[in-house]
């Protein structure tokens, strides 16, 4: 398989006050294919989200570089990574992280209207989504209305909405009961399969490990295992 | 992106408090400035068209170096030398029987103008000429003025001039609306003679109005008496321009005041909505907003506010206009010359104008919370710590950013040496330098406060304090517009005060004669032939000085020259500045030499031993200037010359006022009395005591400094919402902390309580920090603005009550401001915020 994320050697740390700083990745290198589902696991603090933001795009390392479907984050600029990451990539988040002021159908429509996506294919595509999900009757709803677990799952479609390539989950059964956590990640297992994309979920549980295709270890911002 | 900006206006319909704060501020800020611009404006319209309605399409006027042209001279004018196209006019100012001031023109209806007030009607309201001239103290008026007046055309109308009472007959009312009615507001139009005798001009006219062209100009120039002066129409409306420009630029200085604390208002908001959002904003970032974008949400987000606020504010500036327009109104009457003006003339340039500051004033306040959301991206929320870390950033910069401010401001100070406006740019960069060193004297304060407050409050004072302390984001923006508003209080106040002590102090030294004797219309005729000698006899009068006005005509505008028959006694009453020559009263009694007031010589850029050319009878003629006295009269100035030297260069026996001082023992209210019963009657003479004139001329410096007191009380408004936002702010950012302490225990009143400490300790705070800066802001508005703006130089004095007053203003406003989150946060149920999120 070609691989679709590529890190090499990345070091990522946090200045403490003046004098200290953080070390939070370290030497960090991997391969990940296109359309697997990886599972980052490790304790808190171990740099998991460190990671998950570094290959959004959303941070940049200190040294090293990562590569997502050939481009060099490293490379661009703050506005290409940021058109990058609304073409290719979906986010999902342990406390959901809905925007509270738009109702769920208008944070569906989000990554839709960022992608240009004309008005009937974004209707009509919320639609098909929100049906997916069992929440088509919740579309004029806004997020305070509905429970942990609808708001994943607004949150996943959300995410998917304009088919990114790469979706990162960062914790994203943290907050929800076992059987809600098994409906999300019954829904996450089906991605590569049916859309090919790229998969990569942060987590410390073992359940949601257990869902993945291959799970990179980190402790103390080194990769330990794979 | 019409969903982000869909969600950024339901974020502001979310917050609705917050959302109506920022735009009270906008539209506070907006109606100051739109009030204060439409009143100056309004000011100078009626002036213009009040000299247009009267000269018409006149292109000269002749007017008198002092008094009135004689009507000899105009008769002269048409017959002798032929300027057919020239009207006389009279004009004066009577009283209604309940205190109105109403203008008078007199007018020759047949004179050769084509287009006299009366020519240029509707066919339907013109008035026959005929009937204006052969009716017996026949008026005309327009219809509004009518209206006001409650009369109609039939009605008699009793009118008080020249001392008399007087009963006019109203022939005609002018309608047809237009500029020209509007000009002719309050003015009753009547004939020539019948002016002469309301107004006690006898034989006198104030001036000639013709239409020239460049040939009869010369002519008319060659022909002209030195007593008279030739000037193109239009030049008294620029006069009247300059003379008030300085007044007015003071005014509306005091307005941006408003509008740059209402900028901090803003900027506060807008941080706190920032703030709010931050993890929002985060999410946005994650999915593909990019970082312009993010500023532009929030600049298009203050500019909404600003749309509002600024409507808003052109409606309450309107309302607001009318109130300060009998204010300035009053002023520019007392101080400069007579104005009436009832209407507001609605600019629309004056309304674009304030409406595109506020716009300005929003999108400059919004350029940094803007700049902050674009940098919250990496770590999905930036954190509280990090928007602190922030405050204390400019809290460490305060010194290296105030310091180089303050040296801008003296270098401009230093560099500009009259310039008023160069003075406010000063003054701007000193309030800005200081509101940098703010954030640092809050931090202060509230650590030196807090075993104060622990001891009077017990952990609650503690707590206060602390909060403080933490929520340094939040507190410091309000706590700076607050200081500012103080200071700005503290700063005018000095400075009327100061005003107003070295005003009674010169009053007290000028004014020393116990009576004062003059005509109830200043209409430049003499005293009675024989008054001086029969009030000379009159037992217990001591001396006696005596006075003349003249209005000469020099370049730039005519020279007001007071011609005194005094003696060295009465020469001391004049405050002298420089004291240089040692024997000043011989040559201003004996020398060709003249006193200057300290605005004239400021304005004519003269000192002691400077020559000063003025057109005598004789021609031109230098003069020395002696010395420069301090003088609060007038901020044009004046000149002041013996009457033994005036005699030399003038034949002008005119005597205008007498001044009696009365000897030691005699009852100066039994003389009064005496006097007024025996030769003053039915003279249209008034005799004042000089206690009288003081207390009247302290009257009008009051009602000078009305307007500021209003601008100061809406400026401090503005501030007082800055604290209440931010402490709404505290209240909203920190709802989940206030619900677990409710839960664990805190009773309502405790957590009101907490609240109003720490609105109370940066209300005081405010007003500690605001004494340096309204100390500074004194010294710079005395020492600089008005002298620039005025010529005027005074005493600072630092009177305890407004400083004071300041003190217990923030303390009131920091705890009043805390009331409403207080109540609104007892309101809520703890457990519903404990369940938000």
């Amino acid at each position: 398989m070609t691989p679709y994320v590529v890190l090499e050697d990345l070091d990522k740390h946090y200045a403490e006050g003046t004098t200290h700083r953080q070390v939070v990745l370290s030497g960090v290198s991997a391969q990940i294919d296109r359309g697997s589902l990886v599972a980052i696991r490790g304790r808190s603090g171990s740099g998991k989200s460190t990671l998950l933001n570094l290959i959004a795009g959303l941070d940049i390392p200190d040294r090293g570089s990562i590569r997502v479907g050939g481009e060099n984050l490293h490379a661009m600029t703050d506005r290409a990574r940021t058109l990058f990451r609304r073409r290719h990539c979906g986010f999902v988040f342990q406390f959901f992280n809905l925007i509270p002021v738009l109702t769920v159908r208008e944070n569906v429509m989000i990554g839709l209207e960022l992608n240009a996506f004309d008005d009937d294919t974004a209707s009509r595509k919320t639609r098909e989504l929100l049906a997916t999900v069992h929440l088509a009757d919740r579309a004029d709803s806004f997020p305070d209305q509905l429970s942990g677990g609808e708001q994943q799952r607004v949150a996943l479609i959300r995410a998917l909405a304009h088919e990114p390539r790469l979706l990162l989950a960062d914790e994203p059964t943290g907050n929800l009961d076992a059987t809600t956590e098994l409906e999300i990640l019954d829904l996450i297992r089906r991605l590569p399969g049916e859309r090919n994309t790229t998969v990569i979920i942060a987590t410390h549980s073992e359940l949601v490990a257990g869902h993945a295709d291959r799970v990179l270890l980190l402790g103390s911002g080194k990769l330990t295992g794979s | 992106m019409s969903l982000f900006f869909r969600a950024t206006r339901r974020h502001l319909s979310r917050q609705p408090l917050l959302t109506m704060l920022s735009v009270t501020g906008t539209a506070l800020g907006v109606a100051v400035v739109l009030a204060v611009d439409l009143v100056n404006h309004s000011a100078l319209r009626a002036f213009q068209l009040a000299e247009r309605a009267v000269s018409g399409d006149a292109t000269h006027t002749i007017v008198p170096a002092s008094s009135n042209i004689p009507d000899t001279f105009y008769r002269d004018l048409r017959v002798e030398y032929g300027f057919q196209e020239s009207a006389p006019r009279v004009t004066g100012t009577v009283r209604t029987p309940n205190g109105r001031t109403l203008q008078v023109l007199g007018i020759d209806p047949l004179a050769g103008l084509s287009n006299s007030p009366l020519g240029r009607r509707s066919p339907e309201s013109r008035i026959d000429p005929g009937v204006l001239i052969a009716t017996k103290n026949a008026v005309v008026l327009t219809i509004p003025t009518a209206r006001n007046l409650g009369v109609s055309s039939g009605d008699n109308l009793a009118v008080t001039g020249g001392g008399r009472q007087h009963a006019l007959k109203v022939i005609g009312l002018l309608g047809g609306g237009g500029a020209a009615v509007e000009g002719l507001r309050h003015v009753l139009v009547v004939d020539v003679s019948t002016a002469q005798v309301l107004l006690d001009k006898i034989g006198g006219l104030s001036r000639i109005d013709l239409r020239l062209d460049r040939r009869e100009r010369r002519r008319l120039e060659s022909l002209l008496p030195a007593s008279l002066e030739l000037r193109a129409s239009g030049s008294r409306s620029h006069a009247m321009e300059q003379m008030t420009r300085a007044f007015r630029m003071n005014l509306s200085a005091l307005s941006l005041l408003a509008l740059l604390i209402g900028a901090f208002l803003i900027y506060n908001t807008q941080t706190l909505f920032v703030l709010n959002r931050r993890e929002t904003l985060a999410v946005w970032r994650t999915l593909g907003i990019t970082r312009p974008q993010i500023v532009a949400m929030v600049i298009a987000e203050a500019v909404w506010l600003a749309l509002a606020g600024g409507l808003l504010g052109c409606l309450a500036g309107m309302g607001l206009s009318r109130v300060l327009l009998d204010l300035v109104t009053r002023t520019i009457d007392d101080l400069y010359f007579s104005l009436q003006v009832t209407n507001i003339a609605l600019d629309p340039v004056s309304i674009a104008k304030a409406y595109g500051l506020g716009l300005a004033a929003a999108m400059s306040a919004a350029a940094l919370p803007a700049l902050e959301a674009s940098r919250i991206q990496s770590r999905l929320a930036l954190s509280r710590s990090h928007v602190e870390s922030s405050a204390r950033r400019i809290r460490r910069v305060g010194v290296a950013v105030a310091v180089p401010m303050w040296l801008l401001a003296a270098t401009i100070l230093s560099v500009s040496q009259r310039s008023v406006a160069a003075g406010f740019s000063a003054l701007f960069f000193i309030v800005a330098g200081f509101a940098f060193l703010v954030p640092g004297g809050l931090r202060v304060i509230t650590r030196c406060a807090i075993p104060v407050l622990e001891r009077c409050f017990g952990w609650m004072g503690l707590w206060s304090a602390r909060n403080i302390l933490a929520s340094m984001s939040r507190t410091q923006i309000a706590v700076t517009a607050l200081t500012i508003a103080l200071a700005a209080t503290i700063g005018v106040s000095v400075m009327i005060q100061s005003f107003r002590l070295t005003v009674v102090h010169w009053l007290d030294n000028y004014l020393r004669a116990d009576i004062y004797i003059s005509r109830v219309e200043d209409n430049g005729a003499s005293m009675p032939p024989g008054l001086l000698r029969r009030l000379r006899r009159q037992p217990g009068v001591d001396a006696m000085h005596t006075g003349r006005w003249r209005r000469l005509p020099t370049e730039g505008e005519p020279t007001r020259l007071f011609v005194l028959n005094v003696n060295a006694r009465g020469f001391e009453n004049f405050q002298l500045v420089n004291r240089t020559n040692r024997n000043a009263w011989r040559a201003f009694s004996t020398d060709d030499a003249v006193m200057v007031s300290e605005s004239y010589a400021y304005h004519h850029r003269l000192e002691p031993g400077d020559p000063l050319g003025l057109p005598t009878a004789q021609g031109d003629h230098r003069f020395t200037v002696i010395d420069v006295f301090h003088d609060y009269r007038s901020d044009r100035g004046r000149v002041v010359m013996h009457r033994d030297i005036y005699a030399r260069y003038w034949n002008d026996p005119v005597i205008e006022s007498i001044a009696v001082y009365l000897a030691p023992g005699t009852d100066g209210e039994r003389f009064l009395a005496d006097i007024e019963g025996e030769m003053l009657r039915g003279s249209g003479l008034v005799a004042r005591s000089n206690r009288k004139i003081k207390n009247a001329s302290l009257e009008i410096f009051d009602r000078t400094f009305a307007v500021t007191e209003v601008l100061r009380l809406l400026t401090l408004i503005v501030a007082c919402i800055g604290i209440l936002s931010a402490l709404v702010a505290i209240q909203l950012d920190r709802s989940k902390e206030f619900a677990v302490l409710r839960a664990s225990g805190l009773t309502r009143g405790e957590l009101a309580r907490v609240m109003m400490i720490e609105g109370g300790v940066m209300g005081t705070a405010s007003a500690i920090l605001s004494i340096p800066l309204g100390i500074a802001l004194a010294a710079v508005l005395v020492f600089v603005i008005n002298k620039r703006s005025f010529g005027w130089s005074m005493q600072l004095s630092l009177p305890w009550e407004p400083i004071f007053t300041a003190l217990i203003l923030g303390l009131v406003a920091g705890a009043v401001a805390a009331i409403y989150p207080a109540w609104r946060m007892n309101r809520q149920l703890p457990i519903a915020n404990l369940r938000h999120e």
